[in-house]
């Protein structure tokens, strides 16, 4: 996918600006705390249709405003067609837009396809399961569009679950709630499950490659239905069935749900040890750039054409020779990379480079190398 | 000279019927306010139609007694129409889920309306529905109905709804079957959403 041009309105602290990135490298530099990162975010909303960090929807208007505006023109190369997708919040509401008409997210998505790698994803293979579910759907979100829908189904039905377990004489509800998170659940865990079967060769190449010496890597999807991971759909879909129907009385009396894809995680091992208990710092470094590279290069092929990557600050978070490795990766892809830096990158050729100075909420369009004396 | 006595309270007549327009769903002050210099535009014959035709939908159109459809009267006309088949009854979550199935006119059996779908969240429960009302009238002597068709919404309340009631029903030793959902006919593949694709591969059948 190519980013051809945007807009952003009143988002976040950019009141009014307007990007033509280059083809291959774009780089936003600027101070801390000038809107670098939230410009990267307002490109990264419109494709994952959430934004990086976790916030409120008013935290994304800028102080003030009640409206924001992100319109991208954007082109897949794949189809060769040129797209006009637009995003539009209010404090209440998020509007989206595609070819000027109104469209429901189930249309949306998929439209632009992103990958973000920002300082947060550092924590991924020691940080909490959540970050790992999170990295697993993100991914999923970009390979297979219908994976929205499941995930919203799921999420929803979940909540009316842990809502109707408070409930005296629930059980005729219970049972046909069950039935449906047990259908969605499913559905998530086999297309995860799947995921990471094909993401290991992938990670394991890319480690080996980054950390040397490298202790051998495993990654497995663990499914608190341990006995189910690696099933096919339909059979994890009634073992998971069975499952919720066990565990009722105990979720009855805790009023969530104890089981179930929303519980799950990726596990990594180093030489067959958890890597939370086995992991060096540099380790978990290569760890994670493994994965990040996997995850782009999974999706390429997925898609045939290489997504928008937004690079956020990683020259400041990797030394130099792991900064290296990530922009010789990248750079082997042809695709587009947007990337944020407090100095002016000095590894990439000024030609396939465009520059933005970012001041205060403002983007400025300045010559990719400095000025001869 | 006639002035306002000094403890009434002046209302603009016109900011009133904004307020009450903007009151109905889906209308924002902008339409409200379009809406309401449109009907002043029209006049006093208009405004009289209009509020005749509110006040005698609302005063002399109650439920169904049979089938919980709108009605002005004891029964609805598809309830006493009796050309319609009484062995298969199709349950709707609305009156305007009804009107659809019956404009495409597909359909010769009886109704039964929910008046809304299962919403924890809401508190909303099967006693907020209507139910009850359809077990006495599948219990009452000389009921026909041999098939329910579950025709509730695919989303996740729809779902749940009809799950609920296929539970509830199947053991009264009903034949239960549910509406099939895919791709709309008049719509191109190239536009449908993926959900709506993904939906529609699983569900494929044999030629
Ligand atoms: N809704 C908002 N309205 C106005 N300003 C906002 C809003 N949200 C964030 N900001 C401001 O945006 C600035 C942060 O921008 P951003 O995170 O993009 O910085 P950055 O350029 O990436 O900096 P760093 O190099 O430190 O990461 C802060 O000054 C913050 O107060
Ligand atoms: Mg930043
Ligand atoms: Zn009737």
């Amino acid at each position: 996918m190519r980013l051809l041009h945007a807009e952003l309105t009143d988002f976040r602290n950019i009141a009014c600006a307007s990007l033509d990135p280059s083809p291959r490298f774009t780089a936003l530099v600027g101070n801390n705390g000038q809107g670098k990162t939230n410009a990267l975010e307002a490109l990264y909303l419109v494709a994952a249709l959430r934004p990086l960090r976790s916030v409120s929807r008013r935290a994304l208007l800028r102080t003030g405003t009640e409206l924001a505006k992100i319109e991208l023109k954007v082109e897949r190369r794949s189809t060769g067609l040129v797209h006009d997708l637009g995003v539009e919040l209010t404090p209440t509401r998020r509007t989206l837009f595609k070819d000027g008409k109104k469209v429901d997210a189930g249309t949306f998505i998929g439209c632009a396809v992103a990958v973000s790698f920002t300082p947060d994803d550092l924590q991924l293979a020691k940080g909490s399961p959540d970050l790992r579910r999170k990295f697993l759907d993100r991914a999923l979100l970009n390979v297979r569009p219908s994976y929205l829908t499941r995930a919203l189904r799921y999420t929803k039905a979940l909540k009316d679950r842990n809502r109707v377990l408070g409930e005296p004489n629930s059980d005729p509800v219970l049972d046909a709630y069950d039935e449906i998170i047990a259908h969605e659940g499913a559905a998530i865990m086999a297309a995860r499950v799947r995921y990471v079967s094909e993401l290991l060769p992938r990670v394991r190449d890319y480690f080996e490659r980054i950390a040397t010496p490298a202790p051998r890597l495993d990654l497995a999807y663990g499914a608190r239905l341990r006995d189910m991971a690696g099933a096919e759909e339909p059979d994890l879909e009634a073992a998971f069935l069975a499952k919720l129907r066990a565990r009722r009385p105990v979720d009855r009396a805790r009023r969530t749900t104890s089981v179930g894809p929303h519980l799950d995680d990726l596990e990594l091992a180093l030489d067959g040890l958890p890597v939370k208990e086995r992991a060096s710092q540099g380790q978990h470094r290569a760890l994670v750039l493994a994965l990040k590279l996997a995850e782009i290069t999974h999706l390429a092929a997925a898609l045939g054409e290489a997504p928008l990557l937004l690079l956020d600050d990683m020259s400041s978070e990797l030394d130099a020779h792991r900064s290296a490795q990530l922009f010789e990766a990248v750079g082997a892809l042809d695709g587009q990379v947007i990337l944020t830096s407090t100095e002016v990158p000095t590894a990439l050729a000024a030609a396939d480079l465009a520059l933005y100075r970012v001041k205060a909420g403002n983007l400025e369009r300045g010559p990719a190398a400095p000025a001869p004396v | 000279m006639s002035s306002p006595l000094p403890h009434e309270r002046r209302v603009d007549p016109i900011a009133r019927l904004v307020q009450a327009l903007g009151r109905l769903p889906g209308i924002g002050e902008k339409s409200a306010t379009r809406l309401a210099f449109f009907i002043m535009r029209q006049g006093r014959d208009f405004a009289q139609d209009l509020a005749t035709a509110l006040l005698e939908a609302t005063e002399r159109v109650g439920l169904c007694e049979t089938c919980m459809n709108l009605t002005d009267e004891l029964q609805c006309g598809i309830c006493r129409d009796a050309r319609r088949d009484p062995t298969v009854l199709c349950v709707v979550e609305t009156v305007q889920d009804l009107r659809a199935i019956e404009r495409s006119r597909e359909f010769a059996g009886q109704y039964h309306v929910l008046h809304g779908t299962l919403a924890p969240l809401e508190g909303i429960g099967p006693d907020q529905l209507k139910v009850k009302e359809l077990l006495v009238r599948l219990r009452a002597g000389g009921c026909e109905v041999k098939e329910l068709i579950l025709a509730t919404n695919p989303s996740v309340e729809g779902e749940a709804t009809a799950l609920y009631l296929q539970k509830l029903l199947t053991p009264l030793g009903f034949e239960v079957t549910r509406i099939a959902s895919g791709l709309p006919i008049g719509g191109d593949l190239e536009y449908a959403d993926p959900a709506t694709i993904s939906r529609a591969i699983a569900g494929r059948r044999h030629m």
